[in-house]
């Protein structure tokens, strides 16, 4: 903690030096910082803190939009934007605070001092309609364009709920992409549906507008892409969101702080155990609980078997994408036998909702430790088995290397955290960079790839498996170890029952190491037993927001890997 | 008139009736076989257990029965046209696709000539002397289908794969020619009877004379070709579900059926050529027709012995099946157990009697004949059913390529090495005497 | 650290026929394993075959009564209160005099609505409800079938 308290103190001096005339204050909260700063010059201090060595935050994780209209004490600045930067070579985070008037909530876009704000600007312009001047691009995200009103605005009734009169087009994004191309065509007209059409009379050289989704068989959860594509290749992509969009957020807060929990299952419904997880640590440590040794390795545990389920997700449809059906039945039949242990623990297959704050509601089942063991030892066999049928197989090669290769920069300016930010060669990983849970104490490593395209996104999660096998192996020796009475068994009995919790007011953003990458939850207490606001920052949005610029160019068989190995689980984009 | 049917060869007529129905009836049958086979092989390289459900009075041969489910359900779907497709080019995709697919087996010996008292029957359908010339004519036809079929769906996904299988299917081509002209140059012959009859010989005295012993470069050429020609993983971009769902997106019903149906089709019709070619066609390795009516009672016992045993072996795989069975059915379908052994039992008895009949009984010319050709044309099944098996066992191993890989594998990589073997193949004919 | 390593390909492996042959050694092995003994397959044939399910299966619920016959639950609107997808109605029974009676008049579970998170069951402090009935087959082809009432929730 003191160790925390020193390095917030000298990044407020380092930053307050930095800012110069402006006058900025600091909250802190639970070991989150806050500086709250002026909307004006929120583009040169962004700026100026991603380029000052001494503090180098040079990736955005989030932005999140409040609304504080009924958040005491009432002030005349009802909306709030808070931008969470971290340093991924420093470690330190902080939370930049920007007041915004009530009446006209404007604020300069940051969207080209990192690249991932465009997406993260627009889905707080969709849910609270506050405007980011000179956002190249400011619409809906997630909600459809003719959605009348903010949905996350505190007066918004959480049962507006609205019906999508028609797909959208997404031809206006389309016609500036391809005037930038200097191949602008006029002859594109929409016809029923909202499918285009082209006229008759078009110009052969016209490029080929074709809908990749939202329901085609790569796009695992429901996404669109508009394609531009010249014969095979691909020359301008419009991604289009929200086709999952359930107001996820919405609905948490009409809830307690317990009711959140089987939300978050929902989300990256892949591995729905991490999210459980990275959730109830946000609110312990606004509460303060801190949980025994026995339950943090137990969430260690599970927070391992779910980075072997959810990559396990990843390389098989992934593989399935490029032609090979097999390897996906030996991938998933592992994933199988772990939800069989999951349900043993849990009592459901997917949607567990199994993790209480401050404990677990059921102790471990007789012979648990048994089943993981036989579990991993199958897994394996099974990875065995995949990898000889393609890690040194040339199709596969051909088809992965320097297929949507991302430079290091590229990616944290998106904001690629987790395997797809390894996979550049950047050793991010919060398990090393700010271990939680006792990460700090179990031997294994972080992997890395070299140039950030399919292959090493592949690679990176086979051998994050291996590595996860062994982080669960020292995991099971620990708990065997442990005398029974500090079982889980004791705060079984605690939980029964839903205690009433009421976090102190304040804010807090607090993340772990997802499956996918950064998976953060900023919430916001005033201090009632429901959350105020819970913003999830999603890591599978900011990985696939560089989606654009990682498939112009290419062929439309890539797009389909690419897609595949960046792992968009469409329940955590959309939320 | 009557001087027409005066004229006409009786005899001629008959037996090529026959034989195209026999050829026909193979390759019909084949569709069937093949279906059955990616069903069950794929699930079984996946650890699935694949059909085991439809049934007729509770038979249903691990699966096969499955076929007539789905081809009764697939006769009775509701026909869909589309409203926006070419009508002419929409229908007549379907029908030249699987027209091409039965034509394919016209000019394929499937038996040495049966040689009853002084008459010889030449047992393929078409005993013309363009021989495989013939069937690269015909199957580069159907290419059209898949063209026609792609652009006349008027739909963008079906013309992707339009675009692809047109490029693909016509570059593989070349290649699948040039592997053959080695074939060529060592056997001196195009006619695909001649061809088999050669393949009968033995190398240094013990090496059969297949096409693949002798231009295994060739051999290697020409089945990635097929493959490709067939549109089968790895090479199966018209059809790439994962990316652009295939050509008959647009199609339901029996003109979708005529597609899938002459896709398994096609895969008989490769594994006939591929067999005839290079693999020995009817040839029975060290046992040429002569020996087989020399010695027909020893090669009768054989292969009775033979089948007794892959019997046995089959029952003993059953028993285990059943006996470790954790369900049970609970209709007819847990009296088919009853049903197989049954049939088992009664191969087996063929056998054994085989076995004794062969003993006692002397065999006469007809008989003999008739022994080989039955002999032959199993081996020719046989052989076939292996080849087709690896086609479904490499879909089930490998990925897809990319088109530009797929183009670039075809042009830069089989292309040279096609040239290169031709030449080579000249060189050694040329350097090494009476090869 | 793990570095992925990208090995060029061998003269071999490039040559695509030697990979593949390798890559069709393991699925053969699978197929042959499989042929050889099919009853080890993972596959379930359901219906005829049925998974066993775990003690904590989260099930349809049911409503558990006490050895007289009556329903243990109070109506104290606790799982109600619990439900994050509050699809659980309670109504506490009112005697002729009007005053409380410590039970249910009127206890509907939409299961429709039910996301099966066991809160309800976690919440109660008289273990009056439980989950643990092992029905899983819901399917019905009218939604008015999934208004489970009192006494559809305690008959089984």
């Amino acid at each position: 903690m003191t160790e925390n308290n020193t390095q917030a103190v000298s990044l407020q001096r380092i930053v307050s030096q930095l800012a110069g005339n402006d006058h900025i204050e600091f909250e802190e909260n639970c070991g989150s910082l806050f500086a709250v700063v002026d909307s004006k010059n929120i583009i040169s201090l962004l700026t100026l803190l991603r380029d000052t060595p001494s503090t180098h935050f040079d990736m955005l994780v989030d932005i999140v939009g409040i609304d504080s209209l009924s958040l005491t004490p009432i002030t005349a600045n009802r909306f709030q934007i808070v931008y969470v930067l971290t340093s991924t070579d420093l470690g330190h985070r902080i939370c930049i605070k920007v007041h915004l008037p009530s009446d006209t909530p404007e604020i300069p876009s940051v969207s080209s001092v990192f690249a991932v704000a465009n997406w993260l600007e627009r889905e707080v312009f969709d849910q609270f309609g506050i405007v980011f001047q000179g956002h190249p691009n400011l619409k809906r995200l997630l909600n459809f364009q003719g959605f009348a009103g903010h949905p996350l605005r505190k007066d918004f009734p959480i049962n507006g709920r609205q019906a999508i009169p028609e797909s959208e087009d997404l031809l206006d994004e389309m016609k500036i992409k391809l005037g930038k191309l200097g191949k602008p065509i006029e002859s594109i007209k929409i016809g029923e549906c909202g499918n285009t059409l082209e006229k008759e009379t078009s110009n052969d050289s016209d490029p080929f507008i074709v809908n990749l989704g939202p329901a085609h068989p790569i796009v695992h959860g429901i996404l669109r892409l508009l394609l531009a594509v010249e014969g095979e290749t691909i020359i301008a992509a419009v991604p289009e969101l929200g086709y999952l969009h359930r107001g996820a957020e919405k609905n948490c807060e009409a809830g307690n702080y317990h009711q959140v929990i089987p939300y978050t299952d929902r989300m990256n419904y892949a591995s729905p155990m991490m999210n459980n997880i990275g959730y109830c640590k946000a609110v312990e440590k606004m509460l303060g609980i801190i949980i025994s040794e026995h339950d943090m390795i137990l969430r260690v545990l599970f927070c391992e078997l779910g980075r072997i389920m959810d990559h396990l997700l990843c390389l098989g449809p992934h593989l399935v994408d490029l032609g090979a059906l097999t390897p996906f039945w030996f991938l998933f039949q592992i994933r199988e036998k772990i939800y069989d242990i999951m349900e043993k623990y849990s009592g459901a297959r997917l949607t567990y909702s199994c993790v209480r704050i401050g404990s677990f509601p059921f102790p471990l089942y007789e012979g648990f430790t048994d089943e993981v063991e036989s579990v991993l030892k199958d897994l394996a066999g099974a990875i065995d088995d995949v990898r000889r049928l393609v890690e040194r197989n040339r199709i596969f090669y051909d088809r992965c290397c320097n297929v949507g290769a991302i430079t290091p920069h590229d990616a944290i300016r998106n904001g690629f955290t987790g395997p797809c930010l390894r996979a550049t060669g950047l050793e991010y990983d919060l398990r090393k960079n700010k271990p939680y849970y006792l990460y700090e104490t179990f031997d294994f490593s972080v992997v890395v790839g070299t140039n950030g395209d399919t292959y090493d996104r592949f690679f990176v999660r086979v051998y994050e498996m291996i590595e996860s096998v062994k982080i669960i192996r020292q995991a099971i020796t620990r708990i065997k170890a442990m005398p029974p009475d500090s079982s889980v068994a004791e705060g079984a009995k605690k939980s029964k029952g839903f205690k009433k919790i009421a976090p102190p007011a304040g804010a807090i953003y607090d993340s772990t190491e997802a499956a996918n990458g950064e998976l953060g939850f900023f919430i916001i207490s005033d201090g009632s037993p429901k959350p105020y606001r819970i913003k999830v920052r999603s890591p599978s949005l900011c990985n696939y927001s560089a989606i654009e610029s990682m498939v112009e160019g290419t062929m439309i068989a890539d797009l389909v890997s690419i897609i595949g190995s960046l792992n968009v689980i469409g329940g955590e984009i959309d939320r | 008139m009557t001087n027409f049917f005066t004229h006409l060869d009786w005899l001629f007529l008959g037996t090529t009736i026959g034989k195209a129905v026999f050829a026909w009836g193979l390759t019909l049958g084949f569709i069937l076989v093949n279906i059955f086979l990616e069903r069950k092989i794929c699930a079984f390289i996946q650890d699935r257990v694949g059909p085991n459900r439809a049934n007729v009075l509770g038979i249903r041969l691990f699966g096969f029965v499955l076929n007539f489910a789905d081809a009764v359900k697939l006769l009775f779907k509701e026909d869909i046209t589309p409203p926006f497709v070419n009508k002419f080019y929409y229908f007549i995709a379907p029908l030249i696709i699987m027209t091409v697919a039965l034509m394919g087996m016209a000019v394929v010996p499937f038996a040495d000539d049966l040689v009853i008292g002084n008459i010889v029957i030449p047992m393929s359908v078409l005993d013309i002397n363009v021989g495989f010339l013939f069937i690269l004519a015909i199957t580069s036809l159907s290419v059209y289908s898949l063209v026609l079929g792609g652009f006349g769906s008027n739909s963008k996904y079906p013309l992707f794969a339009a675009m692809r299988s047109s490029a693909q299917m016509i570059s593989y081509e070349i290649v699948m020619g040039l592997s053959l002209v080695g074939l060529v140059m060592v056997f001196g012959t195009v006619h695909l009877r001649e061809m088999t009859a050669m393949q009968g010989g033995l190398l240094f005295g013990f090496l059969p004379k297949w096409g693949v012993v002798m231009q295994p470069v060739g051999c290697i050429l020409f089945c990635i070709a097929s493959l490709a020609e067939l549109n089968r993983t790895p090479f199966d971009l018209p059809e790439g579900e994962s990316e652009i769902i295939g050509f008959h997106v647009e199609y339901s019903s029996m003109k979708f059926a005529l597609f899938f149906m002459a896709e398994y089709a096609n895969i008989f019709v490769a594994a006939a050529v591929i067999t005839t070619l290079f693999f020995g066609g009817w040839q029975i390795p060290w046992l040429p027709t002569e020996t087989i009516k020399e010695n027909a009672a020893i090669v009768l016992q054989i292969t009775a012995a033979f089948a007794f045993s892959g019997v046995s072996i089959v029952a003993f795989l059953l028993h285990r099946f059943y006996s470790k069975r954790k369900y049970k059915w609970k209709d007819l379908r847990e009296k088919e157990g009853m049903l197989l052994y049954a049939v088992l039992a009664c191969i087996a008895l063929i056998s054994i009697g085989a076995i004794v009949f062969a003993q006692y009984v002397p065999f006469n010319s007809i008989l003999k004949s008739s022994l080989a050709a039955v002999l032959q044309i199993g081996i020719f099944i046989l052989k076939s059913f292996l080849i087709c098996f690896t086609v479904v066992w490499i879909r089930w191993t490998l990925p897809r390529l990319r088109y530009d890989q797929l183009m670039a594998l075809g042009w830069k990589i089989m292309l040279p090495v096609g040239i290169a073997n031709i030449l080579v193949t000249g060189l050694i004919l040329i350097l090494v005497p009476g090869k | 650290m793990i570095v992925v390593k990208k090995q060029k390909l061998s003269l071999s492996e490039k040559l695509y026929v030697f990979e593949v042959a390798k890559g069709m050694w393991v699925t053969i092995g699978h197929f042959m394993r499989n042929l050889i003994n099919p009853s080890g397959l993972p596959t379930i044939n359901y219906p005829e075959e049925k998974r066993i399910l775990a003690k904590n299966y989260r099930g349809l619920h049911r409503l558990l009564k006490k050895e007289t016959g009556e329903l243990k639950c109070t109506a104290c609107k606790l799982c109600a209160n619990a439900c994050p997808a509050r699809c659980i109605t309670v109504e506490m029974a009112l005697t002729e005099e009007g005053k409380p009676k410590k039970t249910p008049s009127r206890y509907d579970i939409d299961i429709s609505r039910c996301i099966f998170c066991g809160y309800c069951v976690e919440a109660c402090p008289f273990e009056a409800i439980d989950m643990s009935s092992g029905i899983y087959e819901l399917a019905n082809g009218d939604c008015k079938n999934y208004l489970y009432t009192k006494e559809k929730l305690s008959s089984y």
